[in-house]
């Protein structure tokens, strides 16, 4: 009897493989990324959510699925709030929408400078991850997703391709909702977002001419997005001022800066590849905080163009050191003074003064958004560049640059 | 004594982060470890009480202590404690795998799947699933720690200072209801009448709940270095989060599985523990020697309880903010124990000085 009991009860198990909410593949559309925008319409103001759904057998290069297909198709909903223009869009989709996969999520300008909520959304949901990238798009989202690039075909997996191979090098800095969220959750420090757009193709060839003959489209990511303390777009930041914000953030990986030698017209490139930043804050006596951003970097030289051929010495070694120096002050100085124009700290020095001088925190707290205006910064950079490739000095007969 | 560890490790991990992290914030980490005082208190008195009277359970020398008819009446109270703290552990295991992963399964299917499983195991008797939960411990723990390596890719360690902004006072009132959780080692003086090795009790009770207590700390740490303080306790489930952050390399991703598997794995030996804690409390003051008649009447009313007990995570984040520090540690973990061990000491001494 009990031997049959068990049996039954294995049998009945194997039978029973499905789940409650069981779909099946074929029937969910793959949401790889989605984009926020805002339209007037009527007199209203509508927040269109654009999704780019995959289609998982063209996307593999050279698969199965080279039968003409679409490596993705995109769809508009329209409504009051992020859930409800899903929805919209839901009505005339064939397919289950499922965001498990998605990688990125766009806000348009428009959007942005209105400063719509999304974050409910994008962190409620047991599908969507906090550690989804966030990216502004200059103009619409929407033109973003639909466009078909020649190299990663769906631009949504292009942009998570881009973040995850080349974030932190050259001004390129990938923002995941989670730090979003968290830059607003302190309430002192203000959130930004790297910022796409669409421009068009810098080389391509002739058959891949639009109809009507305009060049191809691609998408590029430059520069910053600088959001208010209420998660309302402010400014942007441009990549020199970017660059300035990672090694005041301290998380620049390889950036490469070049510079001016010091009373020579010689340019040179350094590779920096790694940088370590130190931030001191002091009380001053009117007990406003005083900054010390101290940046260590080390460096390889990646290109040196010499007017006169010299032969690759020590000192010249220190004083390319020194221009390079004098470059990163003064990329992180004018991301200083752009974001005190802007009034947004985005640096997290409101946070800093919080860890280092608890106590006087509790009175700037609240006027922290009039305070940072006015802080006082010296910024101070030692770099130290350890090799110069597989030359030593530039070579001797090669036309110099003008 | 490890059946212990994962019965107070789950409910830790899981609800105390965002609840401590509401409270004071980075300094989280500091209440983790206040709380293990409070329980090694508890273990203290437990084991006082346990070596005036060897070989008895709570319940059974209650009535030793304070006569016969309250004694009986507060075995009887003890016992409903344990039920209802049961419930509520059956309740949250239901909750959190239906706002994580299976969210369109009814919770009715959760408790009576975990119900039917936990009555098979305790049927069997203790051996049984304490040999079950010496296999399921270095898992658990092997998970906590993985997901939590993981994790150092997107950790900010400069989120956890400033250390100790909050005053000593702030971190005590902190710690009362992380206190409830960890003082569930109160289950001990259920158990230790049953336990093989008498000798090392002190140190394999105590080295539990410290070691909760690191693990829970460094749970906290990581999880303020993630998602930074004020974030941090705005989540349902942190730690469950924190799962979903991890991205190394584009390979290692999606752990939430994880930490289900932490979490199925931690609430089924808790449940295990508590029914099989309040089955023979209520044994023992109904005076009957073998507990397995009462497993039925008893399974029944903890599925009923779990059921119909909390109709939403608000109302369980609720019971737990606020009335489970007064319902575990201030009354029947500590305060209740700590009066009998008194009476039980001025008993004995009366009892010498007649001789």
């Amino acid at each position: 009897m009990r031997k049959a009991v068990l049996v039954l009860a294995l049998l009945v198990s194997i039978l029973q493989t499905g789940c409650f909410g069981r779909v099946e593949i074929n029937d969910l559309a793959l949401v790889v990324a989605g984009a926020l925008d805002v339209k007037k319409h009527a007199g209203q103001e509508r927040i269109l959510f654009t999704m780019q759904i995959a289609n998982p057998m063209a996307l593999v290069p050279d698969g199965g699925g080279g039968t003409g297909e679409k490596p993705f198709w995109t769809i508009t909903g329209s409504g009051r709030d992020f859930r409800d223009a899903i929805d919209d869009a839901i009505k005339r989709m064939p397919k289950k929408p499922f965001f498990g996969q998605t990688r990125v999520l766009i806000i348009g300008e428009e959007a942005a400078r209105k400063g719509i909520a999304f974050l409910d959304r994008a962190l409620r949901s047991t599908e969507a991850r906090p550690s989804n990238w966030l990216v502004l798009a200059r103009g619409t989202g929407k033109s973003v997703l639909e466009l078909e690039m020649p190299t990663f075909r769906a631009s949504g997996l292009a942009l998570n391709n881009l973040f995850q191979i080349q974030g932190y090098n050259d001004g390129i800095v990938p923002v995941s909702t989670n730090e979003f969220a968290y830059c607003l959750s302190t309430g002192n420090t203000c959130p930004v977002m790297p910022v796409v757009r669409v421009v068009p193709e810098s080389s391509f060839q002739e058959t891949a001419r639009l109809p009507g003959g305009a060049p191809p489209k691609t998408i590029e990511i430059e520069g910053l997005g600088v959001f208010d303390y209420n998660g309302r777009l402010k400014g942007f930041l441009n990549p020199g001022e970017t660059r300035g914000y990672l090694w005041i953030r301290g998380k620049a990986r390889r950036n490469e800066v070049t510079a001016r030698q010091t009373d020579k017209p010689d340019y040179l490139t350094a590779l920096v590849i790694s940088s370590q930043r130190k931030l001191e804050v002091k009380m001053a006596p009117d007990g406003i905080p005083q900054f010390k951003i101290s940046v260590k970097n080390e460096a390889y030289l990646a290109e040196h163009y010499s007017y006169q051929h010299v032969t690759m010495n020590a000192e010249i070694f220190r004083d390319m050191e020194r221009a390079i120096d004098k470059q990163i002050e003064k990329e992180m100085r004018s991301a200083l003074r752009k974001c005190q124009l802007l009034g947004c700290d985005v640096f997290e020095f409101g946070e800093e003064v919080h860890r280092q001088h608890p106590r006087e925190w509790q009175h700037l707290k609240d006027d922290w958004e009039i305070l940072f205006p006015q802080v006082k910064v010296v910024v101070d950079s030692k770099t130290h560049i350890s090799q110069c490739g597989l030359i030593y000095s530039a070579p001797p007969r090669e036309v110099k640059l003008q | 004594m490890s059946l212990l560890m994962l019965t107070i490790l789950s409910g830790d991990v899981f609800f105390m982060v965002q609840l401590t992290t509401r409270a004071v914030g980075q300094d989280a980490w500091i209440t983790a470890q206040i709380t293990s005082l409070w329980a090694c208190l508890i273990i203290f008195i437990i084991l006082g009480l346990g070596r005036l009277y060897p070989g008895k359970t709570l319940v059974e020398y209650i009535p030793l202590i304070i006569g016969r008819l309250p004694g009986k009446f507060l075995g009887m109270l003890y016992a409903v404690w344990f039920l209802l703290v049961t419930a509520m552990a059956v309740d949250s295991f239901g909750l959190f795998l239906n706002t994580t992963i299976l969210t369109t399964t009814s919770p009715e299917v959760f408790v009576l799947s975990i119900m039917v499983l936990v009555f098979y195991a305790l049927r069997s008797g203790l051996e049984v699933w304490a040999r079950v939960n010496e296999i399921l411990l270095p898992l658990v723990i092997a998970a906590i720690l993985i997901v939590l390596c993981l994790a150092l890719g997107v950790a900010d360690f400069r989120r956890v200072l400033p250390v100790g902004e909050h005053s000593v006072g702030e971190l005590l009132a902190s710690s009362i209801t992380p206190g409830s959780m960890r003082g569930l080692v109160l289950a001990a003086a259920m158990l230790i009448p049953a336990l093989r090795d008498q000798k090392n009790l002190t140190r394999n009770l105590i080295g539990t709940v410290v070691g909760v207590g690191l693990i829970l700390s460094l749970v906290n740490i990581m999880a303020v270095a993630v998602f930074g303080p004020e974030n941090c306790s705005n989540l349902e489930f942190p730690f469950y989060n924190l799962a979903r952050m991890i991205d190394m390399a584009r390979i290692i991703t999606r752990m939430e599985l994880f930490i289900v598997l932490i979490w199925v794995f931690g609430v089924f030996i808790q449940i295990c523990t508590l029914t099989y804690c309040s089955t023979m409390a209520a044994a023992q003051v109904a005076g009957v020697t073998k507990y397995q008649p009462l497993m039925f009447p008893i399974f029944v009313l903890i599925t009923a309880l779990a059921t119909s007990g909390f109709q939403d995570v608000v109302q369980l984040r609720d019971f737990l903010e606020s009335t489970w520090g007064g319902f575990g540690l201030l009354s029947f973990e500590l305060t209740i124990p700590l009066l009998l061990y008194a009476a039980a000491l001025l008993r004995k001494r009366h009892e010498v000085q007649k001789l």
